[in-house]
Parts: C-alpha cells; sequence; structure tokens
C-alpha cells in the first residue's frame, strides 16, 4: 500500500448555514487516479478548492505531503497543478504565450511536450485565448497543467467541454503522466464511462461526506444486479443487509450490490435457502443506484 | 527575471487602448507642463500645478495597471504560488514607479523648501487609486481612494502637512503589504463572471448596475414601453452603465473645480480641458463593451431581416452614445454655471462636441472592424478631430465677425458628416455574420 499523499480528516466547509462539507474524512493515495463523482450542488468543486487552498475550511485539516498548505514548501507547490470548472481571464493573450507564461512559473514545466500536445490537439498558437471555444479553453488549461508534470493534479469537471474523442486522447494523457511520473490525479466529473478508462479509484461525495470510496477493479468486480429466486416471495432476511434496491417478488426478490461484500452473495443465499443469479452492472447504473439510495 | 519582464509585457498589452491612452495621458502631461513653466506661474502654483498633474497621470495609471494586476490574479497560482505572487506585484510596482520617475523631475523642479515627502505623492496616488479596481467590496473602492483626500484637508483644521503626508504614506504602505497577501485572492462570482462577459468596468460594480436597471425598467416598463417588457432592461442595462461611468467622472472633475478657489483661477483653466480631455477618453475606453451586448439584443427588435437587423444595431448604439453625450453636457455644462470661473465654457462645449461627434463618426467601424485594429486608427483621428473643433471654436471665438461662425460650424458638420457617411458605409458592406461575430 502506498503512502497517503492527501489526508483530510473532519473537513467541514459551510457557506453560512449550509453545511456543504461535513466532516469529511479521506484519503488519497501516491499514484492513484481517482475519479470523484457527486452530484451537481453535492460539494464537488468545494472539495477541490478546499483541498487546493483556494478555499478555506470552516474546520478540519488537510494534509498535502504531510504538510498543510501554508507551511508546504515552495518547490513542493510547484509539483501540484489544478484546472478549475470554469477559467476566466488571460483573453488578451494568444495561445503561446499564455502557454508559456504560465509555465515559467513550473520548474519542471515541458515546452516540447506542451507544444506537442498543443499542436496534436489542434489549439493555433496564435488564436486569442479569448476567442477559443469552451472545449478548446479546456484544452488549453489541460494542456498547461500536463505539461507542468505535475506530482499532484487535480482537475474540476476537465472533460465536461470535450467531444468523445478529444476526451479519450485527454485520459489517455492522464494515464500516461502518472505511470511515467507516478502522479497522482483527481479528477470530478459526471461523465461515469469515463472514470471506467481511467481512474484505479472511485470516490462518491454525498451529503458532504465520501460516503464510498472503492479500487474501481474490486467495485467491477463486485457490483451486480442479484436475482434471488425461491418457492415463495423472500423478505428482505438480515443475511442480505448489505444489499440495496430490494425487492420483493411472488417467487423471490431482486437486489443490487454496490459495494464488495465482507460474504459472498452464495454464502448469504445458501444460508437463507433460496438461489441466485448475478447479473451484470456498469458503473453508470451503479452510481445511479448509490446517488438514489443517498437520497 | 524572465517572468517579470513577461508580466511587464502582458501587463502593458492587456489592453492596447490603455497603454495608447497613458502614452496620451503623459503628453498631455508633458504639454500642461511646458505650459506651467511658460506661464510664469509664481513657485506655489508651479508646485501646485505639478503636483496635480502628477498625481492625475499616476492614478490613472494604477487605475490601469491595478486592472491588468485584477486580470492576471484571479488566477489560482496567486492564492497557491508565492513566487507567482510576487512577480505579478513587482510587475505592477515597476511599472507604477516608471511612469512615477517619468514625471518626478517636474515636481523636484518646483519643490522649493517644501517637505521632499511630497514627492512620494503620486506614487501613493497610483496605489490609492489602483484599489479602485482591486478592492473586493464597494464600499472600500470609495473609502480608500478618498482617504487621501480626507487627509489633504487637515492642514485646513490646523494639523501640520507634514502629518498628514505621513498619514497618506503610511495608508499606502498598508495597501502595498494587503495586496501581496494570499487571502487577496477572489475567485469568480456570478456577479464577476457577468462583469467579464458585460465590461471589464474599472468603477462601477455591476450588481450596483442590474439594481438602477432593475428599477428603470420597472419605470419604463409602467410608464412607457409596456408591451416590450423585460427586454428594455436587458437594452438598457449597458446605455445605464456608460451614463452613470459619464457622471461619475463629472462628479470627480465637479469637484475638483468646485473645490478650486477663485485665486487659483489659472489653474482650473489649465486643468479642466485635461480633465475633461480624459474624461473623454475613458468614456470611449468603457464604450467598447456595449457592443456585444447590443448586438446580442438586436435581433429581438427586428424581423428576419439582415437590413433591419444592421439598422436596429446601429440604432441602438447611436441611441446609447446620444444618450450618454447629453448626460455628459448636463453634468458638465452644470459644472461649468456652478464653477467659480466662466471662462471655461468654451472648452467644456469644445470637448463635449468630441465625445458625441467622434464616437458618432467612428462607431459604426467600431461594430464592424475589430477593436485593436479600430483603436490606433480612433485615437489618431479623434486627435486630429479634437484640434479640429478646439481650432474652430477658437478661431471663432477670436473672429467675432459673424461671418466666421456659421463658417466654423458648416465646416465642423460638413467634416462630420462626411466621415460618418465612410463609416457607416463600411459598417453596411460587412456581411451581417462578421458584424455579430466581431468583438
Amino acid at each position: 500500500m502506498n503512502s497517503p499523499i492527501i489526508s483530510i480528516n473532519s473537513l467541514t466547509k459551510a457557506y453560512g448555514q449550509q453545511h456543504v462539507l461535513n466532516q469529511l474524512n479521506w484519503q488519497v493515495e501516491q499514484g492513484d487516479i481517482v475519479a470523484l463523482l457527486g452530484k451537481n450542488g453535492a460539494g464537488k468543486s468545494t472539495l477541490l478548492e478546499t483541498l487546493m487552498g483556494l478555499r478555506d475550511a470552516s474546520s478540519g485539516e488537510i494534509r498535502i505531503w504531510d504538510s498543510h498548505w501554508n507551511d508546504m514548501q515552495q518547490e513542493r507547490r510547484e509539483k501540484v497543478a489544478f484546472v478549475a470548472q470554469d477559467i476566466k481571464g488571460f483573453e488578451w493573450m494568444n495561445v503561446k504565450t499564455f502557454l508559456e507564461y504560465l509555465g515559467g512559473f513550473f520548474p519542471q514545466w515541458d515546452r516540447d511536450y506542451c507544444f506537442q500536445l498543443s499542436s496534436r490537439w489542434n489549439l493555433d498558437p496564435k488564436k486569442r485565448v479569448g476567442d477559443l471555444s469552451g472545449g478548446q479553453s479546456q484544452i488549453l488549461h489541460v494542456i498547461q497543467a500536463l505539461s507542468s508534470k505535475p506530482e499532484l493534479l487535480i482537475l474540476d469537471e476537465p472533460v465536461a467541454h470535450l467531444d468523445p474523442g478529444m476526451r479519450r486522447e485527454f485520459l489517455a494523457e492522464l494515464i500516461e503522466l502518472s505511470c511515467d511520473l507516478n502522479s497522482t490525479v483527481i479528477f470530478s466529473s459526471h461523465i461515469v464511462s469515463d472514470l471506467e478508462r481511467v481512474a484505479n479509484k472511485v470516490a462518491l461525495l454525498a451529503h458532504g461526506e465520501i460516503n464510498h470510496y472503492y479500487d474501481v477493479d474490486t467495485l467491477k468486480s463486485s457490483i451486480a444486479h442479484v436475482k434471488l429466486t425461491g418457492d415463495s416471495r423472500v423478505d428482505k432476511l438480515p443475511y442480505f443487509d448489505a444489499l440495496h434496491n430490494w425487492h420483493s417478488r411472488h417467487d423471490g426478490a431482486t437486489a443490487s450490490i454496490v459495494s464488495p461484500l465482507e460474504k459472498p452473495i452464495e454464502s448469504m443465499a445458501e444460508a437463507a435457502g433460496v438461489q441466485v443469479e448475478k447479473l451484470p452492472m456498469s458503473l453508470e447504473d451503479w452510481y445511479l443506484e448509490v446517488s438514489h439510495a443517498t437520497n | 527575471m524572465q517572468q517579470i519582464k513577461r508580466t511587464l509585457w502582458l501587463m502593458l498589452s492587456h489592453s492596447w487602448i490603455t497603454m495608447i491612452a497613458i502614452a496620451l495621458l503623459f503628453a498631455l502631461f508633458l504639454f500642461f507642463q511646458f505650459l506651467t513653466l511658460y506661464n510664469g506661474f509664481e513657485p506655489e502654483k508651479s508646485f501646485q500645478a505639478s503636483l496635480v498633474l502628477d498625481i492625475v497621470l499616476c492614478a490613472f495609471t494604477g487605475i490601469y495597471m491595478g486592472g491588468a494586476l485584477l486580470s492576471l490574479k484571479q488566477y489560482y497560482l496567486w492564492k497557491v504560488n508565492p513566487n507567482f505572487r510576487k512577480t505579478l506585484l513587482k510587475s505592477f510596482l515597476i511599472i507604477v514607479t516608471t511612469i512615477y520617475c517619468l514625471v518626478l523631475p517636474g515636481l523636484i523642479f518646483s519643490l522649493g523648501d517644501k517637505s521632499w515627502l511630497y514627492l512620494l505623492v503620486p506614487l501613493c496616488a497610483a496605489i490609492y487609486a489602483s484599489t479602485l479596481v482591486l478592492e473586493d467590496k464597494w464600499l472600500l473602492r470609495i473609502l480608500i481612494p478618498a482617504f487621501p483626500i480626507g487627509m489633504a484637508q487637515l492642514p485646513s483644521f490646523g494639523i501640520p502637512e507634514i502629518y498628514s503626508l505621513i498619514i497618506v504614506i503610511g495608508g499606502a504602505a498598508i495597501i502595498l503589504y494587503r495586496m501581496q497577501l494570499a487571502s487577496n485572492f477572489r475567485k469568480l462570482d456570478n456577479a464577476d463572471r457577468i462583469r467579464i462577459t458585460i465590461t471589464e468596468s474599472t468603477s462601477i460594480k455591476p450588481t450596483l448596475v442590474f439594481k438602477i436597471n432593475y428599477y428603470l425598467s420597472l419605470l419604463a416598463e409602467k410608464l412607457i414601453l409596456r408591451p416590450k417588457g423585460n427586454m428594455v432592461w436587458a437594452v438598457s442595462l449597458p446605455q445605464t452603465k456608460l451614463n452613470l461611468i459619464s457622471l461619475g467622472y463629472l462628479i470627480i472633475v465637479g469637484v475638483f473645480i468646485l473645490m478650486t478657489s477663485k485665486k487659483d483661477k489659472n489653474l482650473l483653466e489649465l486643468f479642466s480641458p485635461m480633465f475633461l480631455t480624459a474624461s473623454f477618453l475613458v468614456i470611449v475606453l468603457e464604450s467598447r463593451q456595449l457592443f456585444s451586448q447590443v448586438k446580442s439584443f438586436a435581433h429581438i427588435f427586428s424581423a428576419n431581416n439582415h437590413r433591419q437587423l444592421k439598422n436596429t444595431i446601429l440604432r441602438k448604439v447611436d441611441i446609447n452614445f446620444i444618450s450618454n453625450a447629453f448626460t455628459f453636457s448636463v453634468g458638465a455644462l452644470v459644472l461649468s454655471f456652478l464653477s467659480p470661473v466662466q471662462t471655461n465654457y468654451q472648452i467644456v462645449f469644445g470637448s463635449l462636441l468630441i465625445v458625441m461627434l467622434v464616437s458618432l463618426i467612428f462607431l459604426p467601424m467600431m461594430l464592424s472592424i475589430q477593436w485593436l485594429k479600430v483603436s490606433f486608427a480612433q485615437v489618431g483621428i479623434a486627435s486630429l478631430y479634437g484640434f479640429s473643433i478646439f481650432g474652430s471654436l477658437r478661431w471663432a471665438g477670436q473672429n467675432q465677425d459673424l461671418l466666421f461662425q456659421p463658417l466654423a460650424v458648416i465646416s465642423v458638420v460638413s467634416l462630420f458628416l462626411l466621415a460618418r457617411a465612410g463609416t457607416q458605409l463600411l459598417f453596411w458592406q460587412r456581411p451581417v455574420e462578421r458584424l455579430v461575430k466581431c468583438k
């Protein structure tokens, strides 16, 4: 197990009376690519911005590389990159100036890689930043972040404005970055199919807490729709407490497994005297199930 | 060092028109500085003239460089990277100090036996003025720049000048200290986003304009344009904003003129045209923000007809400018009546004509070609046109023969009509897609 790069303890962030983050605890390990999921208004941006030190926490503690932002050394700070959800400003610069200027604040900035990416992603270096479309503007900021070769990269909805082709290319770059530099990446997204491609961990933010945080492979192998068949109706017995979305039927029941179970479902079914059939569940279905459950 | 050089260039190129405006202001400064020397003011008057000129130029520089700093410091690195913060602040200070150093010799020359602390006042003016843009809270934007003006009144209560100077310089140091704090970062909130979309005003908070527009729209809806409903609000937004800016500048100029006593008549005659010319430049700078919004609403008032759409865009923008010039005229005429000296009437009138006529000439051009290209053309031709109006007025004033005055008016009007016809032709030749896309 890797050492945690980010350690969040009892983090609370309130806007007036509204608690967006509520006693949140979370640890992210070095080299992980974490997809942060959550509904609109769940507090994903607030969490990421608080993590970056852009917002002050109401209470609690965030440690990155075992330091608070305020105590972090300059060399460490320069190894963190962030792409906000909606970035404005710099309209008067052209793409080349923008990339070179901001790259200059990151000692490990890779100029060749930067312009190689911008050329591959069809970003005209002479075009004014103010004239870029929403998607191009997002690509620009992503290029800037990637080419600074960060050890910790935080992206807030990085693919929201990108077309499917661009999304794939961008995600491939993320994996490459993580493999090359053992970088840790946290990105929020609504597009669940993306996380299957790139993330090795998935976190679900709901009610101000990280409700689910799993290894993607473990999760994918665990989640399933299940059909329990018996001689008669099967009610939700204590054996099946870990199952979600329980529906009793005249000849059994249907339910969902949304998290790794302590015991295999087969042994539960055997104890209850019913037969079990597992049907595959996509991560998108899983997300809908758990976000429905958290309601 | 490389990053500082880059930042300097980015700050200066943040707004080309700003750079040109500062250069023009500097030229004006040299011209008026020369006049003060040429007019042979007594030492005290000469010192006052130099000080006010330096303060005005440095304050304008402070406001505009504050705008550039604001644009850059909204990036997340401001909060998390002390190196980024230092680079931006150093660059801001280098530009402001360079302008300050350029204007300083005149002040040193006229300082006489006054305290050397006076030499720091223009630099402080730049720092205080920058808070007009940089401060987050509306109240602070007024109070901080007003603070040194308040302190300047202390000597009239018997407090030695030196104390008020020390307080003002100390205040500027505190502002500088506050500027470099990481907490002095604000993410763009909704109001800021609107500001960036609609206008990058240096002076008026968009939420305030929205409120004013809301009440204006209610009034307009009830009394004048009931059938058009809330669209009135949408279209009146840029107009109200521009008018408020005009009024804001008139109030600043007005306070200065009214504070000047009769014995400083010479100074007043000297500064009024400078202030009015500067106000004109600022209004033109602000006016460019109008276009995108007027264009985006124009389709509401026209059928599916490109000709009508073009006509509507042009008409709406014309109306905005004429109403703005009217606001400026009324304000300036009231000022000229309240003013302790009556001699600046011609200058006030000439400035108003410049504001209105030059704007009307260049409006079609500004709507149809990129702002950067038009900026250079506009500033050059505006200066020529301004000189021609002043020249005509002066000529008419010197030749009291009734024959000459109509001739001057006819020549100005003909020049105006000819120029306007030319720019309007350019506007009509552009395809409507280009017009709407053009920023």
